[in-house]
């Protein structure tokens, strides 16, 4: 009995604790808006970033070398953004200009990724004339580096042709054929 | 008549030998199948370009190709996916299995937006021609069938093929991302370099999306 109340008391505490850390949600995180150096392994589509700019990344999954499209809604006040390419192995400050048919406040550019790129996530930060800023987020992923290796040049190099074993067996018969007649001839001619 | 029938028996015997050993001569020293075929120069002239024929069908979600059947060359196989090795290099079947393709599973599926890869061997010494032997003699229009995962049939029709040297490979074009569903079936031809053990060249099938069937 002297056992049972402090372990019925644990319980409720450790119940009270978790029923608090479920209501609370998940701790804020600050990952979205800050630059990273390097590919870092969160796979996401499309960002919401911290002043909740609207960012989207065309193609997503992109890969090294392929022209990529970043376009973001810095909302209608706004008449300039700036994407910062350092963490994309690019210019550091790529000037976004206003998207085509677009409305007020959406920039876009389109940017060669390097061919060096690493395979991962990246979070370029971007940031609006009015001083909101957030992150695109996308992935990268590889793409083969050297040519294939398929064949090991049978059909160039090959030469034992079925041709092979019909003429040794043509010889053969040949060869037979001629000692048998000889033989005969030997014959014929000592009964003679 | 009976010294002409043995003389005529002797001559037969004689020229038998001849052709036998002429004929054995030959099959050593002739290849026994024809090299891989060259694809025209000029067929590579739409890869160049970068242009891609586009279709009203609509794109497909990501599903794993299963299986290739393409109906010029005769070919109907089976596919696995493969990623990257170690080297940079993409995986390929094993020689071992010279019938079997694998598709790279790092980028798009077949019929996603973007490029999806698809490998095979050209040959193998355990059975000669493998199953890509023919790709080389695919021409713009001809058809690819591609089953997937999802039970979709994705169908793409063939507008260009190319023979890169392995040494200038150009990724850019064969991987270019494209924002319509492309295909690219990739093996080996070209001169074969007996030194090294490899093919100098690649072929490369360029095909777009044209729709899917169930």
């Amino acid at each position: 009995m002297r056992l049972v109340k402090p372990v019925i008391a644990t319980a409720c505490i450790s119940t009270a604790w978790l029923a608090a850390m479920v209501l609370a949600g998940p701790a804020p995180s600050t990952s979205a808006a800050t630059s990273v150096p390097t590919a870092i392994s969160v796979p996401t589509a499309i960002s919401a970033a911290a002043d909740h700019l609207t960012t989207s990344v065309t193609p997503d999954p992109s890969a090294p070398g392929t022209k990529t499209t970043f376009d973001v809604n810095c909302g209608p006040g706004d008449f300039s953004a700036t994407l910062f390419g350092v963490t994309l192995g690019t210019a550091n400050l790529i000037l976004m200009h206003s998207a085509p048919g677009g409305m007020a406040g959406e920039f876009t550019v389109t940017v060669t990724l390097p061919t060096s790129i690493r395979p991962g996530s990246y979070h370029p930060s971007v940031d609006c004339s009015s001083g909101a800023a957030g992150a695109f987020a996308f992935s990268v992923n590889p793409v083969p580096l050297r040519a294939p290796e398929t064949g090991d040049g049978a059909t160039s190099t090959q030469t034992d042709t079925p041709l092979v074993p019909v003429g040794y067996g043509l010889a053969g018969l040949g060869a037979l054929a001629l000692t048998a007649v000889l033989a005969l001839r030997r014959r014929t001619t000592a009964r003679q | 008549m009976l010294k002409f029938i043995r003389n005529w028996l002797i001559g037969a015997a004689i020229t038998l030998i001849g052709a036998g050993l002429a004929m054995s001569y030959l099959g050593k020293h002739v290849l026994r199948w024809q090299p891989p075929t060259r694809p025209p120069a000029w067929e590579a002239s739409a890869a160049m370009s970068g242009h891609v024929p586009v279709s009203t069908a609509k794109p497909l979600k990501r599903a794993q190709p299963v299986r290739i059947w393409i109906p010029k060359i005769h070919v109907w196989a089976r596919i696995e996916p493969r990623g990257l090795r170690p080297s940079g290099a993409v995986g390929v079947p094993s020689l071992k299995t010279p019938f079997l393709t694998t598709w790279f599973d790092r980028g798009p599926a077949p019929g996603q937006r973007g490029t999806a890869a698809i490998y095979g061997h050209v040959d193998a010494q355990k059975v000669g021609p493998a199953v890509f032997y023919r790709l080389g003699s695919l021409r713009p229009d001809n058809l690819i069938y591609l089953t997937l995962a999802s039970s979709d049939v994705a169908i793409f029709r063939v507008y260009a093929i190319a023979m890169y040297a392995k040494a200038k490979f150009p990724t850019a074009t064969v991987y270019r991302y494209t924002h319509w569903p492309t295909l690219r079936l990739i093996t080996c031809g070209g001169t074969f370099d007996p030194s090294t053990h490899h093919y100098l060249s690649n072929v490369v099938v360029f095909a777009s999306y044209v729709g899917a069937r169930r």
